[in-house]
């Protein structure tokens, strides 16, 4: 805990009637991370890295931590379609688009659907397209902490991350979370059978980027990515898990900064 | 009053549940021998089918994915109890219509089984415990609202009989709804709602149902019965009779107060073999947003096992959830809790459960049919509705 200013700022803002919690901080062109479906964490050091090439835009998700809850939502794609609309609330134009997790779902659907305001998208661990060999893991079957824990590549990562005891609000948090992502991913989970259609005419270059050790999604969903999206390339991160973002922050935010300042795109074999 | 004896069929030949996490939704069915359950199932029937002989009402249910009740599918059992009985009323507590995908064919179920036992059906609906999501992979979210629009599908599919309707719902999408047969009782079997919850008696108080209530206790039980007439009197309508209000409990009468606990012990099982753990318990969006919190934090690092756990037959016999003893016993802890509720005219009674065998079940309703039920007949008509 330090005593300086902090390098974010929050404030709220209003879309399709919903108020929409945004935490910003950095400078550059305009990057846009959404978060897993566990919750935002705030901001992470993931963020503070990205925020020294880029303007940082956090929302939190419609129905997660401070944003108003779309009672009447029923697929990813309504929280996409909002979440297009707040890019064009905030005008930002050559956004970097970052989805980890089912933030990438909702990402990859904004991409399908209008990707004119966006310059790079990048897909971390992403859901969204259904694995071919293996499943995505269903956090509706587990307790809440074992589904997070299943997301680091070990349990000592779990424990440096969140401590020996989990504190109450983070319960709170992914239970609260958890209804949301109920509502709009139930069934089918955690993918759309549609999606890969729609993305072989996504033109932005992308860069997926999972974990080596993702329980929780499998690496051939990235493989997968590759294949529909025309202008993609898959970067697997050694000895991280599906949490790669939270695990290896550096990292990941220096594989994003060499990606938008020289896009390499190539299909995968 | 009218006792109903019910049992949940189970199948408590399990392993030692220290070694497994939940009896429900994931217990591998290589536990289930099918030539013992094959046995159990005609056992169960035998007992319904002496209930009718002894001049109880019979009650069934069904749960899914589970050993602590082998009945998936109500209208199967009441298909055959309907068949093999004369006289008893049939009640199906209940269908869960909130997972059910098409309440047209609840409805088509509900009215073959009335027409073949013409018209002893009384068909009740459930949402349905927390578990039995997982089971059904029901969305939890909105299950109240799918509740009610199955529901009124149903009522509407039972009382059309000119010819197809159709049904563009939110929750249920159905062309042409035209069902054969149409129940056999006009217009339509009486309804039967479960309830927990105090908040949820007005709503069924407003459409006059069955409000049951399950092991809601002293407290509980009256406080259901209590919103339930509040909400009929501010609405202008007629005061419920006492046969609008049932009270659920496990029951065993024995020649002596110790046989009738011995008895009780054993049924005792139903509860003390329930372990879950919370994801099952507490799906999202089943429970209130404040409610749910309040359960993650009780639960804390350790998941929601056993929800009941080890108990004894005084605890529960303390909280009106057990009535077990000799049968003037038995009268007595029955009529404590009728008189603090307010009365109410049915009796739901849980005569078998766990390993209580065969010949201790017969015995124990036989007791019970001879030597309590006059008196609780005598009880609610002598007795007049709360003020």
């Amino acid at each position: 805990m330090t005593t300086t200013t902090p390098n974010w700022t929050e404030r709220t803002t209003l879309v399709a009637g919903l108020s929409i919690h945004l935490t910003e901080g950095g400078q550059g062109d305009p990057a846009v991370v959404l978060h897993h479906s566990t919750g935002s964490l705030g901001w992470i050091p993931f963020y503070e890295a990205l925020a020294r090439r880029f303007s940082v835009t956090a929302p939190d998700l419609p129905g997660y931590n401070q944003s108003e809850r779309p009672v009447w939502a029923r697929e990813p794609r309504d929280l996409a379609i909002l979440m297009n609309r707040l890019l064009d609330r905030l005008d930002l134009r050559r956004v970097t688009l970052i989805g980890p997790g089912f933030g990438g779902f909702i990402a990859a659907e904004m991409a399908a659907m209008n990707s004119s305001r966006l310059q790079a998208l990048v897909l971390i661990g992403a859901a969204g397209i259904r694995p071919e060999r293996g499943e995505i893991m269903d956090q509706m079957l587990f307790k809440d902490e074992h589904y997070v824990k299943s997301g680091f590549r070990d349990e000592a990562a779990f424990r440096e991350m969140f401590g020996e005891e989990v504190p109450l609000e983070l319960y709170d948090l992914w239970d609260f979370s958890r209804e949301m992502t109920a509502r709009v991913a139930w069934r089918p989970y955690m993918y759309n059978r549609r999606l890969p259609h729609l993305l072989r005419e996504v033109e932005i270059p992308t860069l997926l980027i999972w974990g080596e050790q993702d329980r929780i999604v499998p690496l051939n969903c990235g493989e997968l990515y590759a294949q529909a999206l025309p202008h993609a390339r898959l970067e697997i991160v050694k000895n991280a898990g599906h949490l790669v973002e939270l695990e290896e922050p550096e990292q990941v935010a220096r594989l994003i900064e060499t990606q938008v300042a020289t896009p390499v795109t190539r299909r995968a074999e | 009053m009218r006792a109903w004896h019910f049992s949940e069929n189970a199948y408590p030949y399990l392993p030692d549940p220290e070694t497994y996490d939940s009896i429900r939704v994931t217990l591998p069915n290589r536990y289930y021998d099918p030539k013992i359950g094959a046995e159990l199932y005609n056992r169960y029937l035998d007992e319904w089918v002496i209930a009718d002989d002894l001049g109880l009402e019979i009650m069934a249910n069904e749960h899914h994915q589970t050993a602590t009740c082998i009945d998936p599918a109500v209208p199967i059992i009441m298909g055959i109890v309907a068949r093999e009985t004369k006289r008893a009323r049939l009640l199906v507590l209940g269908n869960p219509i909130a997972n059910r995908r098409q309440p047209v064919r609840v409805a088509e179920e509900m009215a073959v089984v009335d027409n073949i036992s013409r018209g002893r059906l009384e068909v009740g609906f459930v949402r349905g415990v927390p578990y039995e999501i997982s089971a059904a992979n029901s969305h939890p979210v909105r299950m109240q609202e799918r509740f009610w629009e199955a529901h009124d599908l149903i009522l509407k599919a039972w009382t059309s009989h000119d010819g197809p309707f159709n049904w563009e719902g939110r929750y249920f999408h159905h062309r042409q709804v035209n069902i054969w047969p149409r129940p056999y009782q006009q217009p339509h079997p009486p309804v039967w709602i479960t309830t927990l919850n105090p908040k949820s008696a007005p709503k069924i108080g407003e459409k006059g149902y069955v409000a049951a209530c399950f092991l809601t206790g002293f407290e509980g039980t009256k406080q259901i019965i209590a919103n339930y007439r509040a909400r009929r009197a501010e609405l202008g309508l007629s005061a419920p009779a006492l046969d609008r209000f049932a009270y659920a409990a496990l029951i065993y009468t024995g020649e002596t107060d110790e046989l009738g606990y011995e008895g009780a012990r054993k049924i005792l099982w139903y509860l003390e073999a329930n372990k879950v753990p919370l994801h099952f318990v507490n799906p999202p969006g089943y429970l209130s947003l404040e409610a749910n919190i309040q359960a993650v934090r009780a639960a804390g690092q350790r998941m929601g096992y056993q929800a009941f756990g080890k108990t004894s037959v005084e605890e529960q016999i303390q909280k009106g959830i057990v009535f077990a003893g000799n049968p003037d016993t038995v009268y007595q802890q029955i009529k404590r809790l009728y008189d603090h509720v307010g009365g109410f005219g049915h009796l739901l009674m849980m005569g078998q459960a766990g390993f209580l065998e065969h010949q201790e079940t017969v015995r124990g309703l036989e007791l019970f049919a001879r030597e309590v039920y006059p008196r609780l007949k005598e009880l609610s008509n002598g007795g007049s509705p709360a003020p």
